[in-house]
């Protein structure tokens, strides 16, 4: 995860969303990565556009998911930060695809030795 | 009514001897010798002119069936296979004949294997006829002894072997070719045909097998002649015939009687009528299980004769006439025999082992009423489907009575399921009344 | 030739053929169960109803009912549609429809012949039956619920099999199909059993819930671990054989695939040899192929040829002895062997190792005499071929050899050469059933040739067979029933010591300093002198790899394009199915590669070239699948002085018939029945 900036926005938006976001947008809240959630700040009658702009790499899946049921409209606000579960791990976003992906233990990458597939077969070895 | 001169079976009711002595003052084994001496061809001619027709169910002309035996013995021996395999529910005519008259059926067994040129014949008894088997056995020895049959059979100068096998108890053993597997030593399973036994039969060699009845009144008929069998009964359906009479009769019992009798004038007759009077009948199985019941309607009417009830959709069978009253559950009974031909299924073939559990099941469902309405119509297309498919006629014998029921008594089932529906809609309103609340909302 | 008329096309069928066979004649599908064309029609499913007309107007079991000239038939009439979907609906009821987990799912008559002919839904609305599962031993697995009773399982066993131990109990819809008294079954073809039950009441144990059909790729492929040499069908997925089935040939294996031959194949997954092993300091080490062969070709460097020999495995394709044979002339050495059990095999003419009479001759064959060869444990197809000629009408067989059940009526003649002397000189009363059968023929098994006194028995047999009109113009009687599968594709290359070359006893006896092993095991290998360098070059860790020095990783028979000549002489061509595992390589490059390591390139460098090279070694691959059958042309004997014989009795030659080669002694499943058929053999080894 790369550092998240003050004004994320600078970083994370293009020009042309730059230039709506300070045309119609109305900042909400920002998570615990930076990403800004901003709102249409005029009523058009009908639901208000939400939307986010990212701390650093655009990633969808960097909402964590208090702030991923409000930009999907499933609740008006943003669910409370506070009052986590101790049990609640923090948001990680997919790491597929980068160093930090998953790689099952049979992987090249991981080094692991794989367990036993159907296809194998047994090697012989001198004494058996 | 048929007179005594005409009777064949003198000693159906045991009121005499059985043995050899009996049998001789009875007529059996008088000419014997004379009978064969006319050769071959002439019995076989004679049996054919007087019109006898198979004794056990099917009702194939016996003479024709002994001309199919090859003409010339060739490298295989003839056999002779007496089928005294009765197992059909409601029927015990072979039973009183063996016990009562079994010099008849020996005299029989020489003459029939003479006609169609076998040295060696089979009778193969139903393993629950114990004593029967006993009392065959004693006169076969008797046979022996007298030198009636054996080397030089009466004198004629044929040899022949006479043999009693015991069955093991299985009612598809009395279908022919099952017969012969089982005679072998096999499981009884029938054979496909063709071949027919008279082509490949007991150990690959021609056989002919017969009903007891139909040998046992051989030599009557070939002492008396065709003429006077024929002239007995009606047009093609000629001749005597053992009925058994059971049921709710006020007398049941066995009686030779011409065929062509009229049903209501058999039971009056010699049954003692109907139990509570004619009006009190339900419905016939006139040909023993394997045949459709008839209604009331029909039995006032019908003659007793292979064509007549054919006409009616019934058949003669073995003449085993089951009569039932107004207290009879009539879809009890036919599931009862339903059970029975699940029961007796070889496994052999498909539509038969799995159509009669199906059958089965489905009738005592119908016994309760525990169905529904257009089942009725799908057993009756089980039936169909399991009818004419099978490679014997014990599947065509499972699926007739069904449709028998289904032809003539469907109102019967249909109020009966109707019944237990409006017996088990009350239950269920009863059993949500003690609620406050509707099952529905749970 | 009789006339049928099959739904308007008219056929010609010969007459005695079932209607059945006239709609197969007419290009008519007749759906069936329980017909089976090589076993006795029972007619039992009732799903092959036809409508014949000018007959009874009902439906008619088309496989047991006969031709008749004109007989007009109709297969898709509505009647005849109508009992379909009847029989079919009774078939249902009691099947308990649990395709998703059964094996025979995609492969099941059942399944296919529902979709095709039945109703797309069941009217039953009661209890199905359910019935326990048989304990069939440690190769067929059975869930009797599926069952249909067929009877195809009770006709294969009595019939084909020859060991009568599958029937029905119980009648009706309580039929069941078992053992009756719950046992292995003790046949070496039960394997078919798999093949022909229609449903899935019958699979195999081994291959259970493995996989599915449809992701199997199919190889066409030749048998090896006997030599009949069944034409097979190998199903692999991804790198791994996952099972072995039969292909249609009428002249090898008809439909039937061999128990050893079907369920060795998890032995192809273990004791693998995959990379190259070199002996340092007394212990072997995993080393390169550039090691391996630095390691031999210093042991090679300054070895005179005829220091250097080789031995050929029972499980080589020709394209690997020749090269082999090559590679040993290149060196200078004609030290070669393929004998392993030591038969006295006289390679001088082809007629003389060979089964002349052809496996399918021996349905024309009216007397047999068997010498020390038990078929039914050596060439289990070989063996029903001969039960089928028995069963097919008078078949005087007579054996020579230690009494064993072949599943048909022997003559045991004895157990001693002595009664072949007696047959020779005419003494036997056998002897003049043997002249006065029109086509006699005789099996030589290995049992009687891999003894002291082999060659006398080769040499007095075919004396017999001289004697006694084997060796016709027309017909040849005289057979050699071989057990390995590349003996004769050996032998028709003269992998034997050539002139001044030494035999397997001089080579392992410390006559050479070098020995190539081709997957040569069937040997003691303790009979090697201590001082001789084993290459062994195979693809099991089995016994010969355990004593060598160099170990080069081959190729299994399903990992290589081979070709095979059968005990028959069938040349016949196997395909690779999948890659050899490792560093394995097929084995003719193997030794092409070492043959340029050390600068004497062998001159092929594909397949194309490698196979004109064994045209070119011998005429006789040049013809594959097809066996011109020829009569006897020349009398003379094999080298050998038929009077000569010894007063020891003959042996059995196969002790154990489910391990015989490196993979089925690698297989689990085979040890399985090892100790299931052969509990005193098991207790033996241990």
């Amino acid at each position: 995860m790369d550092h998240a900036p003050r004004h994320a926005y600078i970083t994370g938006m293009n020009i042309g969303t730059r230039i709506s976001t300070w045309l119609h947008g109305r900042v909400v809240g920002r998570d615990a990565i930076g990403n800004v959630y901003y709102e249409d700040k005029h009523d058009h009658g009908g639901r208000r556009r939400r939307w986010v702009a990212y701390a650093g790499e655009p990633e969808a899946s960097k909402v964590p998911p208090e702030w991923h049921a409000w930009l999907h409209y499933t609740t008006d606000a943003p669910l409370p930060a506070q009052g986590r579960r101790p049990w609640q791990k923090p948001h990680l976003a997919n790491a597929t695809g980068t160093p930090a992906g998953y790689r099952p233990p049979g992987h090249d990458y991981s080094g692991g030795k794989r367990a036993a597939a159907t296809g194998d077969y047994e090697a012989w070895t001198p004494g058996t | 009514m048929l007179s005594d001169q005409d009777r064949i079976f003198t000693n159906l009711y045991g009121l005499h001897d059985w043995g050899l002595k009996g049998a001789r003052a009875r007529g059996d084994w008088d000419g014997t010798a004379a009978i064969l001496a006319r050769g071959r061809d002439a019995i076989v001619d004679e049996m054919k002119a007087s019109g006898l027709r198979g004794r056990g169910g099917a009702g194939f002309p016996t003479g024709m069936k002994w001309s199919f035996m090859p003409k010339t013995i060739g490298d295989r021996p003839h056999y002779l296979v007496v089928n005294a395999d009765e197992s059909e529910p409601g029927t015990c005519k072979d039973r009183d004949i063996i016990r009562h008259d079994p010099h008849k059926l020996i005299e029989g067994c020489l003459v029939a294997s003479f006609a169609m040129g076998a040295h060696a014949c089979y009778i193969y008894i139903r393993g629950e006829f114990y004593n029967e088997a006993r009392i065959l056995q004693a006169a076969i020895d008797e046979a022996y002894a007298a030198g009636l049959i054996g080397k030089n059979a009466c004198g004629s100068g044929w040899d022949f072997e006479l043999y009693l096998h015991r069955g093991a108890g299985a009612y598809i053993c009395g279908e022919e070719t099952a017969l012969l597997e089982s005679l072998e030593g096999k499981k009884g399973m029938p054979r496909l045909k063709p071949p027919f036994p008279a082509a490949v039969g007991l150990y690959g060699c021609p056989t002919t097998v017969n009903n007891v009845e139909s040998i046992a009144v051989a030599p009557t008929i070939l002492r008396r002649g065709a003429a006077w069998f024929s002239a007995l009964g009606r047009p093609k359906n000629s001749g005597t015939k053992l009925f058994c009479i059971s049921g709710h009769v006020n007398k049941p019992c066995n009686v030779e009687e011409e065929l062509g009798i009229p049903l209501r004038e058999l039971i009056d007759t010699y049954a003692g009528g109907v139990r509570g009077g004619w009006d009190n009948l339900l419905a016939v199985i006139p040909g023993g299980s394997s045949v459709p019941v008839l209604p009331k309607s029909i039995c006032d009417t019908v003659l007793m004769d292979f064509d007549s009830l054919r006409e009616v959709r019934s058949g003669l069978g073995t003449a085993a006439v089951i009569v039932m009253d107004k207290s009879t559950d009539i879809i009890k009974a036919i599931a009862r025999l339903s059970q029975f031909y699940k029961h007796e299924s070889c496994g052999q073939c498909t539509p038969c082992r799995e159509g009669t559990g199906w059958m089965m099941r489905v009738m005592n469902r119908m016994v309760q009423g525990r169905a529904e309405l257009d089942e009725i119509d799908t057993l009756e297309q089980v039936t169909r489907q399991v009818e004419g498919h099978t490679i014997c006629a014990l599947g065509d014998a499972a699926a007739w009575p069904v449709q028998g029921l289904i032809r003539h008594f469907r109102p019967v089932l249909e109020e009966r399921i109707k019944a237990y529906k409006a017996q088990a809609s009350g239950r269920a309103a009863s059993a949500t009344s003690g609620r406050s609340m509707p099952l529905a909302a749970e | 030739m009789v006339k049928v008329t099959v739904d308007g096309i008219e056929v010609e069928v010969p007459a005695g053929s079932n209607v059945l066979q006239a709609c197969e004649a007419a290009g008519k599908e007749i759906p069936r169960f329980c017909y089976h064309e090589r076993l006795s029609v029972a007619g039992n499913c009732r799903m092959c109803l036809v409508e014949i007309e000018k007959a009874p107007p009902k439906p008619f079991a088309s496989c047991a009912y006969p031709v008749n000239d004109g007989m007009v038939v109709h297969t898709d009439s509505p009647m005849v549609r109508k009992a379909r979907r009847g029989v079919m609906e009774f078939l249902l009821i009691n099947h308990p429809l649990d395709c998703p987990i059964c094996d025979q799912g995609g492969e099941c008559d059942l399944q296919d012949q529902a979709v095709a002919y039945g109703t797309d839904r069941s009217r039953y609305e009661e209890n199905k039956r359910a019935v326990k599962d048989k304990n069939l031993g440690p190769l067929v697995k059975t869930v009797m619920t599926r069952c249909i009773h067929c009877t195809r399982c009770i006709r294969f066993s009595t019939e084909v099999a020859g060991v009568p131990e599958l029937g029905a109990t119980a009648r009706g819809e309580s039929m069941e199909v078992g053992t009756y008294v719950e046992k292995a079954l003790t046949s070496e073809l039960s394997g078919n059993l798999i093949d022909i039950c229609p449903v899935g009441a019958l699979t195999s144990k081994p291959y259970a819930f493995v996989a599915r059909p449809w992701e199997l790729k199919k190889t066409d492929s030749v048998d090896v671990l006997d030599a009949v040499g069944a034409n097979i069908r190998v199903d692999a997925r991804g790198p791994e054989v996952l099972r072995i089935l039969p292909r249609l040939n009428e002249d090898v294996n008809e439909e039937w695939l061999a128990d050893k031959s079907r369920f060795s194949v998890d032995g192809l997954k273990r004791r693998r040899l995959d990379s190259c092993w070199v002996k340092r300091d007394g212990k072997l080490r995993k080393a390169s192929w550039q090691e391996a062969f630095e390691a031999i070709a210093a042991k090679l460097a300054g070895l005179s040829g005829d220091r250097v020999g080789a031995v050929a495995g029972n499980l080589a394709d020709a394209e690997s002895m020749v090269a082999l044979k090559d590679l040993m002339a290149a060196l200078g050495s004609a030290n070669l062997d393929c004998r392993q059990d030591g038969a006295a095999l006289d390679a001088s003419c082809r007629d003389f190792y060979n089964f002349n009479t052809s496996i399918a001759g021996i349905e024309e064959a009216d007397a047999l005499l068997i010498v020390g060869s038990n078929p039914r444990r050596e060439a289990p197809l070989i063996n029903a071929r001969i039960r089928k000629r028995v069963l097919a009408g008078p078949f005087p067989v007579a054996g020579i050899g230690p009494e064993a059940d072949l599943t048909y009526g022997v003559d045991w003649l004895g157990n001693a050469p002595a009664v072949l002397a007696s047959l020779l000189d005419g003494t036997h009363p056998f002897a003049a059933t043997l002249k006065a059968a029109n086509k006699p023929m005789i099996i030589v098994g290995q049992g009687a040739l891999a003894r002291p006194d082999g060659a006398a028995v080769l040499a007095a047999c075919w004396k017999l067979a001289a004697q006694t009109g084997m060796l016709g113009a027309e017909w040849h009687g005289f057979n050699v029933l071989h057990t390995a599968a590349s003996r004769v594709g050996a032998l028709d290359l003269g992998f034997v010591p050539g002139s001044k070359g030494k035999g397997l006893d001089a080579m392992l006896g410390g006559g050479v300093d070098l020995l190539w092993l081709l997957g040569a095991d069937e040997f003691d290998t303790a009979r090697i002198g201590a001082g001789t360098f084993v290459v062994y070059q195979g693809h099991h860790g089995d016994r010969g790899a355990a004593r060598a020095d160099v170990i080069l990783p081959g190729a299994a028979y399903t990992e290589k394009n081979g070709t095979y000549v059968n005990t028959e002489g069938r040349v016949q061509r196997g395909q690779l199915a999948v890659y050899p595992p490792g560093e394995a390589r097929e084995d003719w490059k193997i030794l092409r590669a070492f043959s340029g390591f050390i600068d004497k390139p062998l001159p092929y460098d594909n397949l194309t070239a490698i196979r004109a090279r064994l045209e070119q070694a011998n005429p006789v691959f040049a013809r594959t699948n097809v066996l011109p059958r020829f009569g006897c042309s020349d009398t003379a004997g094999p080298a050998g002085e038929p009077t000569a014989l010894s007063g020891a009795p003959f042996r059995p030659f196969i002790e154990n018939y489910y391990q015989t080669d490196p993979i089925s002694r690698a297989s689990p499943t085979m040890a399985e029945c090892t100790e299931t058929y052969m509990p005193t053999l098991r207790q033996a080894a241990e």
